[in-house]
């Protein structure tokens, strides 16, 4: 098939009024739900269903993409501004982001976030129009093996979030691994840490963990530091938006973002939240200034936007093409095909090759209009930072606690968010960095699970692992970014010590 | 904080804490029945390990309490705590909880608003009642009229 | 604050005393409200069932508001909880549940049983599919058991949760065929993405779901399907039944409705009412076809006795796995 015909008869499509204003709609909605910690994309596309059975299904799915793609888009802008992560995708820009945001550079924060966001987007799209049968190939090759590999190399780049004290960071992760036991586990259905509490036989929360360590502790936190409170946060200093400077720190870090992104998306067992640690991991890295990581530095604020918005885009290629789920929100979407009786595999490109189009040309509309929604808006949502303090905290708590609340409709979960609240209120007291302990959270469950998979398979012959050739390559490559900067400490150290001593 | 103590007691407590939460990981994975097709690497083995990880780190920061320079370190306590507006907002949240769902969201929400900000200080009390109302019937009238959302109504069912 | 929450209840009590009596006409069907609770998350299958029945009560327009509860976690276990205990005795609660909450009761050492309920009638279902990639080697059903029975451990199956639907039929299939059930080798995974991913890519020998979940890739031949567990061929359905190919298991992926327990045979007789003509509504049956769901609608007693029927050869299937000691 010609895909460039395919893609303007696509766009011939997308371009009615009628499809321009429900992809308006979607990605308004999206970056509404976005901002708020809890509500994503999965519950709302869940609940939007039984209304859209009436609509005709090329109007609801370009809705729901630009939902999608606007909710990534509306998470980043709470980590930024108020260090409360909308979605468990843009946690990691918090660490960078709400330090600019307190240093007066919110409003470039949202910029680079907004246009790496676009860029990665926008790269995504054409991945998908012209690349989706690689990457297709690609997501086959990974079973539980080369994904406990991967998730090796995830955990590696927790290192760069340790903050000052290795051993308080590694408390923080460990702490993050003991929360994400609680539950039951999935290869066994063994009850885990829940003391006979039913709510907890279906485990924590990434939100509950997410929310009560950064909204509910950064509250408790501030409320009991006066000196803090009466510490004014100017909302811009300098330019309203980036300087010349910052766009070329920035356009590196988009890139980068997009090529880890994307892949992990297209895994079925990615996700967004580990493509943006290693984009993390990575600009911390390969930076000319990685002093300035923890203290507000826009490559890490640039990477991990751009690498969750396009594994939002990788997300989208083996559900169209294979029919295969990778995330909730692509499980949601594959109920909402079947609510019209569309099965999303090979056959659906042939059978309903107009939707199909017409859903990624709005793919690439949406992002343009996610791009024109949000760049003027920056300079409106910083003014978020001059709510006086008790008004801004109150709504914070105010949504934090109805996001939670919304999960599961349980009133135990706000328990559960209290608790981790005074968590998050002593490790700030006590200079433990957050961020490892929601990262073991996410990483601790999933490697887990899968090294056990592999080793079920396998009847338990752990050579599984160095067998498989994708799984050795991803292991060789953790044990070198692992030792690598050790061996260089230890040169350097060894170079520097002679002329320390003479 | 008394900073000539030659003990740290928030290291210590720490490090107390970390013990106690790895014998209780321990303690719950030494219970667990293991099918035995899944023997080999069972349930317990995570837990083992992530038990031993927090009593090394636990030691060592209570072992670290007793040193001058580590203290320093792990207690950085050189200002003061308002612990008044902690109570506030801690009481807040659990008293949300407790009657979120009886007398409903819309209440509950106001009341808990109403707790934060006085915790941070604010007396404009109309000021403050304004926001939290527009703010809590907006989410609500939003969630369960645009979305269909449930959220508890409480008293105030028949009216919303 | 005290003043409004006055006012409140007092024009809560002025409402509810308007609208009472237009209903008492209609004795048997005397309901202001009904709450149907999804013991799970919105978009699964429970929470699609649920939502279905309460567009169905409310077009027969004998109910005024029928509203959907939402409340997941450990396979239906804190709904249920829920509804044997601060629901008990009320007459205008329902509850759906299915097969998968009868193995989770059981793995989850849940206090509540289904004894705890007072069970009104099985709804629909679906028939589970043996699947395995169409590359591989094994041809058919024969094939399979023949290695299943050589060396049960070598055959990793793929599917769903542990002790779910698709757990129980893997164990079925090995008691019948005269394998091990004790090394049967299940792996489970999270969701239907990633089980399907495993079997495609060649990282499981086989693998279970329901049909429909993996029609699209079966029919496009990226999986080979061997058997079908429904009793006799299904209609539309070009795929053999395990009990024809010798192997005399039919187990269906049932979805049902529950009230809670402590409610008098009356109140019973009302709810059953309420169903029964749901089930017989239009609205009912556009979304079965819909949604290709097999009616497998069964009121009253047959259903309870099924739950007892099924509850005896789940616990025996999960406890020769192991995973229910």
């Amino acid at each position: 098939m010609d895909v460039l015909g395919s893609l303007l008869q696509g766009f011939y499509t997308a371009l009615t009024p009628m499809n321009l204003l429900w992809c308006l709609l979607g990605t308004t909605l999206g970056t509404a739900i976005g901002i708020l910690p809890g509500i994503g994309p999965a519950l709302t596309i869940a609940l939007l269903l039984p209304i859209t059975a009436k609509l005709d299904p090329t109007g609801a799915f370009i809705m729901f993409a630009g939902l999608y793609y606007g909710a990534m888009y509306g998470g980043s802008t709470t980590s930024i501004l108020l260090n409360t992560p909308g979605e468990s995708g843009t946690i990691i820009t918090a660490v960078e982001g709400n330090v600019m945001a307190r240093k007066g550079r919110g409003a470039a924060a949202l910029a680079t976030a907004a246009i790496g966001s676009f860029v990665a987007g926008t790269i995504g799209t054409v991945a998908i129009t012209f690349l989706a049968p690689l990457f297709v190939k690609l997501a086959l090759l990974f079973g539980p093996a080369e994904y406990f590999a991967l998730m090796v190399l995830a955990f590696t780049t927790v290192s760069a979030l340790l903050g000052l004290s290795l051993s308080r960071g590694v408390t923080s992760l460990l702490l993050g691994l003991a929360i994400g036991l609680v539950g039951t586990d999935v290869l066994t259905g063994q009850p885990r840490l829940t003391f006979d509490i039913l709510s907890l036989l279906r485990g924590i929360d990434i939100v509950v963990v997410a929310v009560g360590l950064f909204a509910v502790g950064e509250a408790l936190y501030m409320a009991s530091r006066p000196d803090m409170r009466a510490a004014e946060i100017v909302p811009i200093r300098g330019s309203l938006f980036m300087t010349a400077e910052e766009w070329r720190r920035s356009w590196k870090p988009w890139l980068r973002g997009t090529a880890l992104g994307f892949p992990f998306g297209a895994l079925p067992a990615g996700g967004t939240e580990i493509p943006t640690f290693l984009s993390y991991f990575l600009e911390k890295r390969m930076s000319k200034h990685p002093e300035e990581f923890g203290k507000g530095a826009i490559e890490g604020v640039a990477g991990p936007e751009a690498a969750n918005n396009a594994a939002v885009a990788g997300v989208l290629v083996p559900l169209l093409t294979l029919g295969l789920p990778t995330s909730a929100t692509a499980a949601i979407l594959l109920a909402a095909f079947e609510q019209y009786n569309l099965k999303p595999g090979p056959l659906l490109f042939a059978s309903s090759s107009t939707l199909v189009w017409g859903l990624i040309a709005s793919l690439y509309i949406g992002n343009v209009m996610l791009l024109v929604l949000n760049l003027p808006l920056a300079g409106l949502w910083v003014r978020l930072l001059s709510i006086p303090q008790p008004l801004l905290y109150g709504g914070i708590l105010l949504f934090s606690t109805l996001g939670v609340y919304t999960l599961n409709n349980s009133t135990f979960d706000l328990v559960l968010l209290f608790l981790v609240g005074i968590l998050g209120l002593l490790m700030r007291r006590y200079d433990f960095p957050v961020a490892p302990c929601v990262i073991g959270l996410i990483l601790g469950r999933l490697a887990e699970a899968q090294f056990r998979r592999a080793l079920t398979i396998s009847q338990g012959d752990a050579s599984v692992f160095f067998t498989h050739p994708l799984s050795l390559a991803l292991l060789i490559i953790a044990a070198l970014v692992f030792i690598g900067p050790l061996l260089y400490r230890w040169r350097a150290a060894r170079l520097q010590s002679p002329k320390a001593a003479g | 904080m008394n900073t000539n103590s030659p003990i740290s007691g928030a290291g210590l407590a720490i490090g107390f804490g970390l013990v106690v939460l790895g014998a209780i990981i321990f303690f719950d994975a030494t219970q667990m029945q293991v099918p035995p097709t899944y023997a080999k690497v069972g349930p317990q083995v995570f837990p083992y390990f992530i038990a031993f990880g927090l009593a090394v780190v636990g030691a060592y920061f209570a072992w670290n309490s007793w040193t001058p320079a580590a203290r320093r370190e792990i207690v950085a306590e050189g200002f003061d705590t308002d612990w008044r507006a902690l109570l506030v907002i801690g009481a807040g949240l659990l008293i949300h909880l407790n009657i979120l769902k009886p007398l409903g969201f819309v209440i509950a929400a106001i009341f808990l608003f109403m707790c934060v900000a006085f915790a941070f200080g604010s007396r404009k009390f109309l000021r403050d009642g304004i926001v939290a109302v527009i703010l809590a019937l907006v989410s609500y009238l939003g969630f369960t009229h645009g979305l269909g959302l449930q959220l508890p109504p409480g008293i105030l069912a028949g009216i919303l | 604050m005290h003043r409004r929450t006055l006012f409140a209840s007092a024009l809560a009590l002025v409402l509810a005393a308007g609208f009472t009596p237009t209903f008492t006409s209609t004795p048997a069907l005397a309901l202001d409200e009904l709450r149907i609770i999804a013991p799970a998350s919105p978009g699964g299958g429970w929470d699609q069932t649920a939502r279905a029945m309460q567009e169905a009560v409310q077009s027969g327009g004998a109910v005024k508001a029928v509203t959907v509860e939402n409340i997941p976690g450990a396979g239906g276990t804190v709904g249920l909880a829920q509804l044997a205990g601060q629901e008990q005795g009320k007459d205008n609660v329902l509850m759906v549940n299915g097969l998968v909450m009868v193995g989770a009761i059981l793995t989850n050492k849940s206090a509540v049983t289904l004894e705890n309920t007072t069970p009104i009638a099985r709804l629909t279902g679906e028939y589970e599919v043996i699947v395995v990639p169409g590359s591989s080697e094994i041809k058919t059903l024969a094939d399979l058991v023949a290695k299943l029975k050589a060396d049960p451990g070598s055959l990793a199956w793929g599917g769903g949760s542990a002790g779910g639907t698709d757990h129980i039929l893997a164990g079925l299939i090995a008691k019948a065929s005269g394998a091990d059930v004790s090394k049967l080798n299940y792996v489970p995974f999270s969701g239907g993405g990633e089980a399907l991913a495993a079997v495609m890519g060649g990282h499981v020998v086989a693998g279970i779901s329901g049909y429909s979940e993996w029609e699209g890739q079966i029919k496009s031949g990226e999986l080979r399907a061997l058997a079908i567990s429904a009793p006799e061929r299904v209609a539309g359905i070009d795929i053999p039944t395990l009990k024809e190919q010798g192997v005399d298991v039919v187990l269906a992926n049932w979805r049902a409705i529950v009230a809670p327990p402590g409610i008098n045979d009356e109140q019973k007789k009302a709810l059953l009412g309420t169903v029964d003509a749901a089930v017989k509504s239009d609205s009912w049956k556009k979304v079965l076809a819909a949604k290709n769901w097999t009616d497998l609608y069964l009121p009253g007693d047959d259903f309870a006795k099924l739950l007892a029927d099924e509850n005896t050869r789940v616990t025996e299937i999960l406890k020769g796995i192991g995973l229910v000691q």
